[in-house]
Protein backbone atom coordinates (compact mmCIF):
# COMPACT_ATOMS: atom_id res chain seq x y z
CA UNK A 1 0.00 0.00 0.00
CA UNK A 2 2.82 2.59 0.86
CA UNK A 3 4.76 1.47 -1.96
CA UNK A 4 1.64 2.35 -4.38
CA UNK A 5 1.32 6.19 -2.56
CA UNK A 6 4.32 6.59 -3.05
CA UNK A 7 4.70 5.77 -6.70
CA UNK A 8 1.64 7.64 -7.06
CA UNK A 9 3.56 10.56 -5.00
CA UNK A 10 6.76 10.10 -7.10
CA UNK A 11 5.07 10.27 -10.42
CA UNK A 12 3.17 13.53 -10.05
CA UNK A 13 6.41 15.37 -8.53
CA UNK A 14 8.06 13.92 -11.68
CA UNK A 15 5.21 14.97 -14.59
CA UNK A 16 5.00 18.64 -12.41
CA UNK A 17 8.81 19.15 -12.93
CA UNK A 18 8.60 17.62 -16.19
CA UNK A 19 6.33 20.10 -17.25
CA UNK A 20 8.15 22.92 -15.68
CA UNK A 21 11.43 22.09 -17.12
CA UNK A 22 9.37 21.60 -20.52
CA UNK A 23 7.80 25.14 -20.28
CA UNK A 24 11.10 27.11 -19.41
CA UNK A 25 13.76 25.42 -21.94
CA UNK A 26 14.35 26.04 -25.94
CA UNK A 27 14.93 28.52 -27.99
CA UNK A 28 13.36 31.27 -25.64
CA UNK A 29 14.34 30.44 -21.88
CA UNK A 30 12.85 31.91 -18.73
CA UNK A 31 13.29 31.23 -15.45
CA UNK A 32 10.88 29.75 -12.91
CA UNK A 33 9.89 32.82 -11.24
CA UNK A 34 9.60 34.41 -14.45
CA UNK A 35 7.61 31.91 -15.91
CA UNK A 36 5.23 31.70 -12.70
CA UNK A 37 4.90 35.76 -12.77
CA UNK A 38 4.40 35.83 -16.41
CA UNK A 39 1.32 34.12 -16.29
CA UNK A 40 -0.48 35.19 -13.37
CA UNK A 41 0.34 38.99 -14.64
CA UNK A 42 0.07 38.16 -18.38
CA UNK A 43 2.21 41.02 -18.96
CA UNK A 44 5.44 39.43 -19.96
CA UNK A 45 5.93 39.09 -23.27
CA UNK A 46 8.15 36.11 -23.58
CA UNK A 47 6.02 34.02 -21.60
CA UNK A 48 2.94 34.64 -23.71
CA UNK A 49 4.79 33.26 -26.67
CA UNK A 50 5.66 30.23 -24.48
CA UNK A 51 1.96 30.01 -23.78
CA UNK A 52 0.45 30.19 -27.27
CA UNK A 53 3.57 27.63 -28.85
CA UNK A 54 4.53 25.42 -26.16
CA UNK A 55 1.66 25.39 -23.72
CA UNK A 56 -0.42 23.35 -26.16
CA UNK A 57 2.82 21.21 -27.17
CA UNK A 58 2.45 20.23 -23.51
CA UNK A 59 -0.99 19.54 -23.21
CA UNK A 60 -1.01 17.45 -26.40
CA UNK A 61 1.90 15.64 -25.51
CA UNK A 62 0.92 14.81 -22.11
CA UNK A 63 -2.64 13.63 -22.85
CA UNK A 64 -1.29 11.46 -25.86
CA UNK A 65 0.81 9.57 -23.54
CA UNK A 66 -1.87 8.97 -21.49
CA UNK A 67 -4.24 8.06 -23.95
CA UNK A 68 -1.57 5.55 -25.33
CA UNK A 69 -0.58 4.21 -22.24
CA UNK A 70 -4.44 3.61 -20.83
CA UNK A 71 -5.43 2.42 -24.23
CA UNK A 72 -2.80 -0.35 -23.95
CA UNK A 73 -3.12 -1.52 -20.62
CA UNK A 74 -7.41 -1.50 -21.46
CA UNK A 75 -6.09 -3.73 -25.04
CA UNK A 76 -4.14 -5.59 -22.69
CA UNK A 77 -6.84 -6.58 -20.43
CA UNK A 78 -8.78 -7.41 -23.37
CA UNK A 79 -6.76 -9.63 -25.37
CA UNK A 80 -5.11 -11.25 -22.16
CA UNK A 81 -1.81 -10.19 -23.63
CA UNK A 82 1.07 -8.20 -21.92
CA UNK A 83 2.11 -7.50 -25.28
CA UNK A 84 -0.92 -5.99 -27.25
CA UNK A 85 -0.27 -2.07 -27.93
CA UNK A 86 -1.96 0.60 -30.17
CA UNK A 87 1.10 0.95 -31.95
CA UNK A 88 2.55 -2.34 -32.42
CA UNK A 89 -0.54 -4.45 -33.46
CA UNK A 90 -1.84 -1.56 -36.13
CA UNK A 91 -4.68 0.14 -34.63
CA UNK A 92 -2.18 3.34 -34.92
CA UNK A 93 -1.20 2.66 -37.88
CA UNK A 94 -5.01 2.08 -39.50
CA UNK A 95 -6.19 5.51 -37.30
CA UNK A 96 -3.08 7.29 -39.12
CA UNK A 97 -3.95 5.96 -42.84
CA UNK A 98 -7.54 6.85 -42.86
CA UNK A 99 -7.34 10.09 -40.95
CA UNK A 100 -4.56 11.19 -43.45
CA UNK A 101 -6.89 9.90 -46.22
CA UNK A 102 -9.78 11.89 -44.80
CA UNK A 103 -7.71 14.97 -44.45
CA UNK A 104 -6.15 14.66 -47.83
CA UNK A 105 -9.38 14.60 -49.88
CA UNK A 106 -11.34 16.61 -47.57
CA UNK A 107 -9.65 19.07 -45.72
CA UNK A 108 -12.15 21.00 -44.79
CA UNK A 109 -13.40 18.29 -41.68
CA UNK A 110 -10.10 18.56 -39.74
CA UNK A 111 -12.32 19.11 -36.40
CA UNK A 112 -13.66 15.51 -37.48
CA UNK A 113 -10.25 13.81 -37.92
CA UNK A 114 -10.41 11.78 -34.54
CA UNK A 115 -13.73 10.31 -35.86
CA UNK A 116 -12.17 9.27 -38.83
CA UNK A 117 -8.96 7.85 -37.17
CA UNK A 118 -11.36 6.00 -34.76
CA UNK A 119 -12.95 4.31 -38.15
CA UNK A 120 -9.79 3.42 -39.42
CA UNK A 121 -8.57 2.08 -35.88
CA UNK A 122 -11.41 0.16 -35.06
CA UNK A 123 -10.87 -1.50 -38.44
CA UNK A 124 -7.53 -2.16 -37.79
CA UNK A 125 -8.63 -3.87 -34.18
CA UNK A 126 -11.67 -6.21 -35.92
CA UNK A 127 -8.95 -7.05 -38.44
CA UNK A 128 -6.42 -8.42 -35.82
CA UNK A 129 -9.28 -9.86 -34.10
CA UNK A 130 -10.87 -11.37 -37.09
CA UNK A 131 -7.49 -12.88 -38.33
CA UNK A 132 -5.91 -13.70 -35.05
CA UNK A 133 -9.02 -15.66 -33.17
CA UNK A 134 -8.85 -19.62 -33.81
CA UNK A 135 -11.20 -20.73 -31.08
CA UNK A 136 -8.42 -18.69 -28.63
CA UNK A 137 -6.39 -15.96 -28.98
CA UNK A 138 -2.74 -17.31 -28.71
CA UNK A 139 -0.71 -14.55 -27.74
CA UNK A 140 1.87 -14.77 -29.63
CA UNK A 141 -0.43 -15.11 -33.05
CA UNK A 142 -2.13 -12.15 -32.06
CA UNK A 143 0.98 -10.07 -31.86
CA UNK A 144 2.05 -11.49 -35.41
CA UNK A 145 -1.06 -10.74 -37.42
CA UNK A 146 -0.71 -7.07 -35.54
CA UNK A 147 2.54 -6.07 -36.53
CA UNK A 148 1.77 -7.96 -39.76
CA UNK A 149 -1.30 -5.43 -40.10
CA UNK A 150 1.00 -2.81 -39.05
CA UNK A 151 3.66 -3.48 -41.37
CA UNK A 152 0.64 -3.11 -44.09
CA UNK A 153 -1.16 0.42 -42.86
CA UNK A 154 2.44 1.95 -41.96
CA UNK A 155 3.54 0.81 -45.58
CA UNK A 156 0.37 2.22 -47.23
CA UNK A 157 0.61 5.56 -45.05
CA UNK A 158 4.30 5.89 -46.62
CA UNK A 159 3.61 5.43 -49.98
CA UNK A 160 1.27 7.99 -49.68
CA UNK A 161 3.19 9.94 -48.66
CA UNK A 162 5.62 9.63 -51.64
CA UNK A 163 3.01 10.29 -54.23
CA UNK A 164 4.92 13.78 -54.67
CA UNK A 165 1.80 15.88 -54.87
CA UNK A 166 1.88 19.56 -53.00
CA UNK A 167 -0.03 18.26 -50.29
CA UNK A 168 2.69 16.28 -48.62
CA UNK A 169 3.63 18.98 -46.40
CA UNK A 170 0.41 19.48 -44.50
CA UNK A 171 -0.61 16.11 -44.22
CA UNK A 172 2.65 14.59 -42.89
CA UNK A 173 1.96 15.46 -39.22
CA UNK A 174 -1.11 13.13 -39.34
CA UNK A 175 1.48 10.40 -39.35
CA UNK A 176 4.86 11.25 -37.95
CA UNK A 177 5.08 12.85 -35.10
CA UNK A 178 6.05 16.40 -34.14
CA UNK A 179 4.76 17.98 -31.67
CA UNK A 180 5.63 21.28 -33.14
CA UNK A 181 3.02 23.60 -34.47
CA UNK A 182 0.49 22.33 -31.99
CA UNK A 183 -2.09 25.23 -31.52
CA UNK A 184 -4.88 25.48 -28.73
CA UNK A 185 -7.08 23.70 -31.17
CA UNK A 186 -5.54 20.85 -30.89
CA UNK A 187 -5.65 21.16 -27.25
CA UNK A 188 -9.46 21.58 -27.46
CA UNK A 189 -9.86 18.43 -29.81
CA UNK A 190 -7.49 15.97 -27.77
CA UNK A 191 -8.93 17.04 -24.47
CA UNK A 192 -12.76 16.59 -25.29
CA UNK A 193 -12.05 13.09 -26.99
CA UNK A 194 -8.95 11.96 -24.46
CA UNK A 195 -10.47 12.78 -21.30
CA UNK A 196 -14.04 11.34 -22.05
CA UNK A 197 -11.69 8.27 -23.44
CA UNK A 198 -10.03 7.99 -20.03
CA UNK A 199 -13.16 8.94 -17.94
CA UNK A 200 -14.84 5.83 -19.32
CA UNK A 201 -11.79 3.63 -18.95
CA UNK A 202 -12.22 4.63 -15.58
CA UNK A 203 -15.71 3.59 -15.15
CA UNK A 204 -14.44 -0.08 -16.73
CA UNK A 205 -11.80 -0.85 -14.23
CA UNK A 206 -13.79 -3.71 -12.70
CA UNK A 207 -14.67 -4.93 -15.64
CA UNK A 208 -10.51 -5.22 -16.93
CA UNK A 209 -10.33 -6.60 -13.34
CA UNK A 210 -12.83 -9.51 -13.81
CA UNK A 211 -11.38 -10.49 -17.79
CA UNK A 212 -7.84 -10.78 -15.55
CA UNK A 213 -9.74 -13.53 -14.48
CA UNK A 214 -10.44 -17.26 -16.64
CA UNK A 215 -13.54 -16.23 -18.61
CA UNK A 216 -15.75 -18.32 -17.49
CA UNK A 217 -14.89 -16.72 -13.67
CA UNK A 218 -15.62 -13.79 -15.10
CA UNK A 219 -19.43 -14.79 -16.61
CA UNK A 220 -20.18 -16.41 -12.74
CA UNK A 221 -19.60 -13.12 -11.69
CA UNK A 222 -22.01 -12.21 -13.14
CA UNK A 223 -19.95 -10.20 -16.36
CA UNK A 224 -21.43 -10.50 -19.77
CA UNK A 225 -18.13 -11.41 -20.88
CA UNK A 226 -18.55 -10.68 -24.74
CA UNK A 227 -19.99 -7.33 -24.56
CA UNK A 228 -17.54 -6.10 -21.76
CA UNK A 229 -14.80 -7.20 -23.84
CA UNK A 230 -16.56 -5.20 -27.34
CA UNK A 231 -16.90 -1.85 -24.76
CA UNK A 232 -13.48 -1.94 -23.54
CA UNK A 233 -12.38 -2.62 -27.11
CA UNK A 234 -14.00 0.44 -28.65
CA UNK A 235 -12.91 2.54 -25.85
CA UNK A 236 -9.16 1.64 -26.36
CA UNK A 237 -10.01 2.02 -30.02
CA UNK A 238 -11.21 5.66 -29.09
CA UNK A 239 -7.65 6.64 -26.99
CA UNK A 240 -5.29 5.22 -29.56
CA UNK A 241 -6.85 7.00 -32.71
CA UNK A 242 -7.24 10.07 -30.76
CA UNK A 243 -3.44 10.26 -29.65
CA UNK A 244 -2.63 9.47 -33.33
CA UNK A 245 -4.93 11.88 -34.79
CA UNK A 246 -3.29 14.61 -32.93
CA UNK A 247 -0.25 13.13 -31.48
CA UNK A 248 0.55 11.15 -34.66
CA UNK A 249 2.03 7.39 -35.04
CA UNK A 250 3.59 6.52 -31.47
CA UNK A 251 4.31 2.77 -31.05
CA UNK A 252 5.66 1.12 -27.71
CA UNK A 253 3.72 3.81 -24.71
CA UNK A 254 1.33 1.60 -24.17
CA UNK A 255 3.70 -1.16 -23.90
CA UNK A 256 6.32 0.08 -21.63
CA UNK A 257 4.05 2.05 -19.43
CA UNK A 258 1.71 -0.23 -18.01
CA UNK A 259 4.33 -2.89 -17.51
CA UNK A 260 6.47 -0.72 -15.30
CA UNK A 261 3.22 0.40 -14.06
CA UNK A 262 2.16 -2.87 -12.99
CA UNK A 263 5.53 -3.68 -10.97
CA UNK A 264 5.47 -0.45 -8.99
CA UNK A 265 1.33 -0.40 -8.36
CA UNK A 266 0.14 -4.12 -9.04
CA UNK A 267 -2.57 -5.53 -11.57
CA UNK A 268 -5.31 -4.13 -10.02
CA UNK A 269 -7.02 -1.97 -12.45
CA UNK A 270 -8.62 0.62 -10.43
CA UNK A 271 -5.04 1.70 -9.25
CA UNK A 272 -3.32 0.76 -12.46
CA UNK A 273 -5.11 2.90 -15.28
CA UNK A 274 -4.74 6.03 -13.57
CA UNK A 275 -1.20 5.52 -12.45
CA UNK A 276 -0.84 3.97 -16.45
CA UNK A 277 -2.31 7.67 -17.60
CA UNK A 278 0.03 9.81 -15.54
CA UNK A 279 2.85 7.67 -16.52
CA UNK A 280 1.89 7.72 -20.40
CA UNK A 281 2.17 11.54 -19.79
CA UNK A 282 5.52 11.78 -18.22
CA UNK A 283 7.15 9.80 -20.98
CA UNK A 284 5.46 11.42 -24.30
CA UNK A 285 6.58 14.63 -22.30
CA UNK A 286 9.92 14.13 -21.41
CA UNK A 287 10.54 12.11 -25.16
CA UNK A 288 9.60 15.30 -26.46
CA UNK A 289 11.12 17.89 -24.32
CA UNK A 290 14.52 15.56 -24.90
CA UNK A 291 13.64 15.71 -28.93
CA UNK A 292 13.30 19.32 -29.27
CA UNK A 293 16.25 20.49 -26.87
CA UNK A 294 18.85 17.85 -27.51
CA UNK A 295 20.04 18.38 -30.83
CA UNK A 296 18.31 22.14 -31.17
CA UNK A 297 17.54 23.64 -33.42
CA UNK A 298 17.03 20.07 -34.87
CA UNK A 299 13.75 18.29 -33.16
CA UNK A 300 13.22 14.83 -32.81
CA UNK A 301 10.55 13.07 -33.13
CA UNK A 302 9.36 11.97 -29.73
CA UNK A 303 7.88 8.98 -31.91
CA UNK A 304 11.69 8.10 -33.02
CA UNK A 305 12.24 8.05 -29.81
CA UNK A 306 9.72 6.20 -28.76
CA UNK A 307 10.91 3.53 -31.03
CA UNK A 308 14.41 3.45 -30.04
CA UNK A 309 13.61 2.99 -26.78
CA UNK A 310 10.85 0.71 -27.28
CA UNK A 311 11.98 -1.95 -30.11
CA UNK A 312 14.34 -3.37 -27.53
CA UNK A 313 12.06 -3.54 -24.58
CA UNK A 314 9.75 -5.59 -26.80
CA UNK A 315 12.12 -8.11 -27.23
CA UNK A 316 12.84 -7.73 -23.48
CA UNK A 317 9.23 -8.28 -23.17
CA UNK A 318 9.04 -11.35 -25.68
CA UNK A 319 11.61 -13.22 -24.05
CA UNK A 320 9.92 -13.45 -20.77
CA UNK A 321 6.19 -13.19 -21.54
CA UNK A 322 5.66 -17.13 -20.88
CA UNK A 323 6.02 -15.84 -17.40
CA UNK A 324 3.93 -12.94 -16.95
CA UNK A 325 0.27 -14.59 -16.27
CA UNK A 326 0.57 -17.70 -14.20
CA UNK A 327 -1.15 -19.63 -11.52
CA UNK B 1 -32.74 -25.80 -9.12
CA UNK B 2 -34.45 -28.24 -11.90
CA UNK B 3 -32.89 -29.78 -14.56
CA UNK B 4 -35.01 -30.17 -17.42
CA UNK B 5 -34.27 -32.85 -20.33
CA UNK B 6 -30.74 -31.16 -21.19
CA UNK B 7 -29.05 -31.80 -24.33
CA UNK B 8 -25.85 -30.33 -24.71
CA UNK B 9 -23.07 -30.82 -27.62
CA UNK B 10 -20.02 -28.67 -27.94
CA UNK B 11 -19.93 -28.89 -31.77
CA UNK B 12 -23.79 -29.78 -32.32
CA UNK B 13 -22.36 -33.16 -33.34
CA UNK B 14 -21.80 -35.31 -30.72
CA UNK B 15 -24.16 -34.72 -27.95
CA UNK B 16 -21.91 -34.63 -24.50
CA UNK B 17 -25.34 -34.67 -22.29
CA UNK B 18 -28.29 -36.73 -23.74
CA UNK B 19 -32.13 -35.38 -22.09
CA UNK B 20 -30.88 -35.18 -18.65
CA UNK B 21 -33.19 -34.59 -16.17
CA UNK B 22 -32.64 -34.17 -12.10
CA UNK B 23 -33.63 -31.65 -9.18
CA UNK B 24 -31.02 -30.73 -7.04
CA UNK B 25 -32.42 -30.57 -3.43
CA UNK B 26 -31.84 -27.23 -1.66
CA UNK B 27 -30.07 -27.41 1.68
CA UNK B 28 -28.80 -30.88 0.44
CA UNK B 29 -24.65 -31.69 -1.18
CA UNK B 30 -25.14 -33.43 -3.94
CA UNK B 31 -22.15 -34.62 -6.07
CA UNK B 32 -21.81 -35.77 -9.52
CA UNK B 33 -19.25 -38.80 -10.03
CA UNK B 34 -19.10 -40.71 -13.21
CA UNK B 35 -15.55 -41.87 -15.40
CA UNK B 36 -13.44 -39.10 -17.44
CA UNK B 37 -15.37 -37.44 -20.51
CA UNK B 38 -18.84 -38.72 -18.84
CA UNK B 39 -20.40 -35.29 -19.07
CA UNK B 40 -20.02 -34.42 -15.54
CA UNK B 41 -18.50 -30.74 -15.70
CA UNK B 42 -20.69 -30.16 -18.98
CA UNK B 43 -23.40 -30.57 -16.48
CA UNK B 44 -21.90 -28.46 -14.17
CA UNK B 45 -21.05 -25.69 -16.62
CA UNK B 46 -24.87 -26.10 -18.25
CA UNK B 47 -25.94 -25.44 -14.46
CA UNK B 48 -24.12 -22.68 -13.95
CA UNK B 49 -24.75 -20.59 -17.50
CA UNK B 50 -22.01 -20.94 -18.72
CA UNK B 51 -22.66 -23.19 -21.45
CA UNK B 52 -26.42 -23.12 -23.44
CA UNK B 53 -27.93 -26.20 -23.98
CA UNK B 54 -29.00 -27.28 -27.18
CA UNK B 55 -32.47 -28.54 -25.94
CA UNK B 56 -34.70 -28.32 -22.52
CA UNK B 57 -33.65 -26.12 -20.04
CA UNK B 58 -32.18 -25.28 -16.31
CA UNK B 59 -35.05 -24.10 -13.98
CA UNK B 60 -33.78 -21.86 -10.56
CA UNK B 61 -36.56 -20.61 -8.67
CA UNK B 62 -38.72 -21.26 -11.10
CA UNK B 63 -37.07 -19.30 -13.75
CA UNK B 64 -35.12 -20.50 -16.70
CA UNK B 65 -31.52 -19.80 -16.48
CA UNK B 66 -31.81 -18.56 -19.98
CA UNK B 67 -34.39 -15.54 -18.84
CA UNK B 68 -32.11 -14.77 -15.68
CA UNK B 69 -29.46 -11.82 -16.11
CA UNK B 70 -25.89 -12.88 -15.53
CA UNK B 71 -25.66 -10.68 -12.68
CA UNK B 72 -29.35 -12.17 -10.98
CA UNK B 73 -27.62 -15.30 -11.46
CA UNK B 74 -24.29 -14.35 -9.56
CA UNK B 75 -25.86 -13.39 -6.75
CA UNK B 76 -27.74 -16.87 -5.96
CA UNK B 77 -25.40 -19.35 -7.92
CA UNK B 78 -21.44 -19.77 -7.08
CA UNK B 79 -19.35 -21.23 -9.25
CA UNK B 80 -15.62 -22.83 -7.78
CA UNK B 81 -13.70 -24.15 -10.94
CA UNK B 82 -11.04 -26.91 -11.15
CA UNK B 83 -8.26 -24.77 -12.45
CA UNK B 84 -8.15 -20.61 -12.23
CA UNK B 85 -5.98 -17.95 -13.04
CA UNK B 86 -5.34 -14.43 -11.82
CA UNK B 87 -2.26 -11.97 -11.86
CA UNK B 88 0.13 -13.27 -9.44
CA UNK B 89 -0.06 -10.14 -7.56
CA UNK B 90 -3.30 -9.85 -6.77
CA UNK B 91 -3.61 -10.11 -2.43
CA UNK B 92 -5.91 -12.80 -0.96
CA UNK B 93 -7.95 -9.90 0.24
CA UNK B 94 -8.16 -8.47 -3.13
CA UNK B 95 -9.13 -11.73 -4.87
CA UNK B 96 -11.69 -12.08 -2.41
CA UNK B 97 -13.35 -9.01 -2.87
CA UNK B 98 -14.37 -9.51 -6.21
CA UNK B 99 -16.61 -12.20 -5.34
CA UNK B 100 -18.45 -8.71 -4.26
CA UNK B 101 -18.99 -7.42 -7.75
CA UNK B 102 -22.03 -9.02 -8.73
CA UNK B 103 -23.75 -6.87 -5.86
CA UNK B 104 -22.05 -3.47 -7.36
CA UNK B 105 -23.13 -1.34 -9.61
CA UNK B 106 -21.05 0.26 -12.38
CA UNK B 107 -20.19 3.55 -9.97
CA UNK B 108 -20.58 1.55 -6.38
CA UNK B 109 -18.28 1.70 -3.77
CA UNK B 110 -17.01 -1.02 -1.39
CA UNK B 111 -19.94 -0.91 1.53
CA UNK B 112 -20.42 -1.97 5.23
CA UNK B 113 -22.38 -5.27 3.40
CA UNK B 114 -19.35 -6.11 1.26
CA UNK B 115 -17.05 -5.87 3.95
CA UNK B 116 -19.11 -8.43 6.00
CA UNK B 117 -19.21 -11.05 3.43
CA UNK B 118 -15.64 -10.83 2.61
CA UNK B 119 -14.64 -11.13 6.42
CA UNK B 120 -17.08 -13.96 6.94
CA UNK B 121 -15.36 -15.74 3.46
CA UNK B 122 -12.07 -15.62 4.90
CA UNK B 123 -13.33 -16.73 8.19
CA UNK B 124 -14.59 -19.41 6.75
CA UNK B 125 -11.96 -20.89 4.38
CA UNK B 126 -9.19 -19.49 7.09
CA UNK B 127 -7.37 -16.93 5.86
CA UNK B 128 -7.40 -14.42 7.79
CA UNK B 129 -3.48 -14.36 8.56
CA UNK B 130 -2.99 -14.54 4.84
CA UNK B 131 -5.15 -11.74 3.77
CA UNK B 132 -2.36 -9.48 2.64
CA UNK B 133 -0.51 -12.36 0.68
CA UNK B 134 -0.31 -12.63 -3.25
CA UNK B 135 -1.43 -15.54 -4.61
CA UNK B 136 1.88 -17.08 -6.18
CA UNK B 137 2.97 -16.91 -2.30
CA UNK B 138 0.31 -19.32 -1.52
CA UNK B 139 0.32 -23.10 -1.44
CA UNK B 140 -2.10 -24.86 -4.41
CA UNK B 141 -4.43 -25.35 -1.02
CA UNK B 142 -4.59 -22.13 0.15
CA UNK B 143 -4.96 -20.88 -3.38
CA UNK B 144 -7.81 -23.24 -3.99
CA UNK B 145 -9.63 -21.89 -0.65
CA UNK B 146 -8.85 -18.48 -2.02
CA UNK B 147 -11.14 -19.23 -4.99
CA UNK B 148 -13.64 -20.39 -2.63
CA UNK B 149 -13.02 -17.52 -0.73
CA UNK B 150 -14.10 -15.44 -3.61
CA UNK B 151 -17.34 -17.65 -4.42
CA UNK B 152 -18.68 -17.31 -0.76
CA UNK B 153 -17.99 -13.84 -0.91
CA UNK B 154 -21.09 -13.68 -3.46
CA UNK B 155 -23.06 -14.42 -0.69
CA UNK B 156 -24.64 -16.96 -2.67
CA UNK B 157 -27.44 -20.09 -1.71
CA UNK B 158 -25.84 -22.50 -3.69
CA UNK B 159 -22.22 -23.45 -4.24
CA UNK B 160 -20.81 -25.02 -7.25
CA UNK B 161 -17.07 -26.72 -7.14
CA UNK B 162 -15.76 -28.99 -10.47
CA UNK B 163 -13.43 -30.94 -9.06
CA UNK B 164 -12.07 -29.04 -5.79
CA UNK B 165 -9.90 -32.08 -4.73
CA UNK B 166 -8.13 -33.15 -7.53
CA UNK B 167 -4.62 -31.28 -7.46
CA UNK B 168 -4.32 -30.91 -3.38
CA UNK B 169 -2.66 -33.83 -1.57
CA UNK B 170 -4.78 -35.32 1.22
CA UNK B 171 -4.67 -33.53 3.82
CA UNK B 172 -6.13 -30.29 1.32
CA UNK B 173 -8.69 -32.84 -0.21
CA UNK B 174 -9.71 -33.57 3.40
CA UNK B 175 -9.52 -30.02 4.46
CA UNK B 176 -11.62 -28.49 1.18
CA UNK B 177 -14.14 -31.46 2.05
CA UNK B 178 -14.66 -30.77 5.66
CA UNK B 179 -14.99 -26.81 4.49
CA UNK B 180 -17.75 -28.24 2.52
CA UNK B 181 -19.86 -30.04 4.86
CA UNK B 182 -19.24 -26.93 7.20
CA UNK B 183 -20.79 -24.39 4.98
CA UNK B 184 -23.91 -27.07 4.62
CA UNK B 185 -24.56 -27.20 7.58
CA UNK B 186 -23.84 -24.36 10.02
CA UNK B 187 -24.76 -22.31 6.98
CA UNK B 188 -27.16 -23.74 4.86
CA UNK B 189 -25.46 -23.53 1.48
CA UNK B 190 -26.53 -26.09 -1.45
CA UNK B 191 -23.36 -27.65 -2.73
CA UNK B 192 -23.62 -29.70 -6.03
CA UNK B 193 -19.92 -30.66 -6.87
CA UNK B 194 -17.73 -33.07 -8.82
CA UNK B 195 -15.38 -35.66 -7.55
CA UNK B 196 -13.26 -38.12 -8.72
CA UNK B 197 -12.86 -40.14 -5.32
CA UNK B 198 -15.72 -42.49 -4.96
CA UNK B 199 -15.08 -42.88 -1.14
CA UNK B 200 -15.34 -38.98 -0.70
CA UNK B 201 -18.46 -38.60 -2.36
CA UNK B 202 -20.10 -41.49 -0.03
CA UNK B 203 -18.33 -39.86 2.90
CA UNK B 204 -19.63 -36.08 2.09
CA UNK B 205 -22.81 -36.30 0.34
CA UNK B 206 -26.49 -36.80 1.30
CA UNK B 207 -27.06 -37.36 -2.75
CA UNK B 208 -24.90 -38.67 -5.50
CA UNK B 209 -25.30 -38.46 -9.50
CA UNK B 210 -23.97 -41.03 -11.02
CA UNK B 211 -22.96 -40.60 -14.77
CA UNK B 212 -21.85 -42.31 -18.31
CA UNK B 213 -21.89 -41.44 -21.70
CA UNK B 214 -23.99 -38.54 -20.98
CA UNK B 215 -26.65 -39.68 -19.23
CA UNK B 216 -27.51 -40.36 -15.37
CA UNK B 217 -27.55 -44.08 -14.59
CA UNK B 218 -28.40 -43.64 -11.09
CA UNK B 219 -28.90 -40.91 -8.55
CA UNK B 220 -29.99 -40.99 -4.45
CA UNK B 221 -28.14 -41.71 -1.04
CA UNK B 222 -24.83 -42.73 -1.32
CA UNK B 223 -25.96 -46.34 0.20
CA UNK B 224 -28.72 -46.80 -2.54
CA UNK B 225 -26.84 -45.85 -5.05
CA UNK B 226 -23.26 -46.75 -4.79
CA UNK B 227 -23.14 -50.41 -5.00
CA UNK B 228 -20.99 -52.95 -6.60
CA UNK B 229 -22.90 -53.54 -9.66
CA UNK B 230 -23.37 -49.67 -10.36
CA UNK B 231 -19.57 -48.84 -10.23
CA UNK B 232 -18.71 -52.13 -12.53
CA UNK B 233 -21.24 -51.17 -15.41
CA UNK B 234 -20.15 -47.64 -14.68
CA UNK B 235 -16.31 -47.85 -14.49
CA UNK B 236 -15.57 -51.38 -15.72
CA UNK B 237 -13.98 -52.70 -12.15
CA UNK B 238 -14.94 -54.82 -9.58
CA UNK B 239 -15.31 -53.73 -6.21
CA UNK B 240 -16.41 -54.88 -3.08
CA UNK B 241 -18.35 -52.69 -0.49
CA UNK B 242 -17.93 -52.71 3.28
CA UNK B 243 -19.37 -51.76 6.10
CA UNK B 244 -18.21 -50.87 9.42
CA UNK B 245 -18.73 -48.98 12.63
CA UNK B 246 -16.04 -46.47 12.63
CA UNK B 247 -16.16 -45.55 8.93
CA UNK B 248 -19.69 -46.18 7.23
CA UNK B 249 -19.91 -47.79 3.87
CA UNK B 250 -16.91 -47.75 2.04
CA UNK B 251 -15.53 -49.20 -1.65
CA UNK B 252 -12.53 -51.16 -2.30
CA UNK B 253 -11.56 -51.08 -6.16
CA UNK B 254 -10.00 -54.99 -6.61
CA UNK B 255 -9.31 -55.39 -10.45
CA UNK B 256 -10.37 -54.52 -13.91
CA UNK B 257 -13.16 -56.58 -14.80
Amino acid sequence: MAKKIGSFIIIIILLIAAVIVSAMTGSIKVSVIELIQGLLSGTNEQVEVIKDLRFPRIIVSMLTGAALAVSGVLLQAVMKNPLADAGVIGISSGAGLVSLLVVTIFPGLFFWMPLFSFIGGAFACYLVYALSWRSGLSPLRLILVGIAINATFTGLGQSFNYRGSYAVTSVNQAISSIFTMKTWQDVNIIAVYGIVGLLLSLLLSSWCNMLSLQDKTAKNLGLRVTRARLIISVVAVLLASVATAIGGLIAFVGLLVPHIARLLVGSDHKVLIPFSALGGALLILTADTLGRTVLAPTEIPASIIMTVIGGPFLIFMLRKSDRVHGN
Amino acid sequence: MEIKKVTFSYDKKVDQLKQISSTIIPGKVTTIIGPNGCGKSTLLGVMSQNYKPKDGEVVLDGKSLSQTKPKDLAKRLAVVHQQNEAPNDLTVEKLTSFGRLPHRSLFGQTEEEDEKAIEWALTCTNLQQKRTFKIDQLSGGERQRVWIAMALAQKTKILFLDEPTTFLDIFYQIEILQLVRTLNQTYGLTIVMVLHDINQAIRYSDTIIVMKDGQIVTEGSPEQVITEEVVKATYGVDVVMKHDEETGLYMIPLRIS
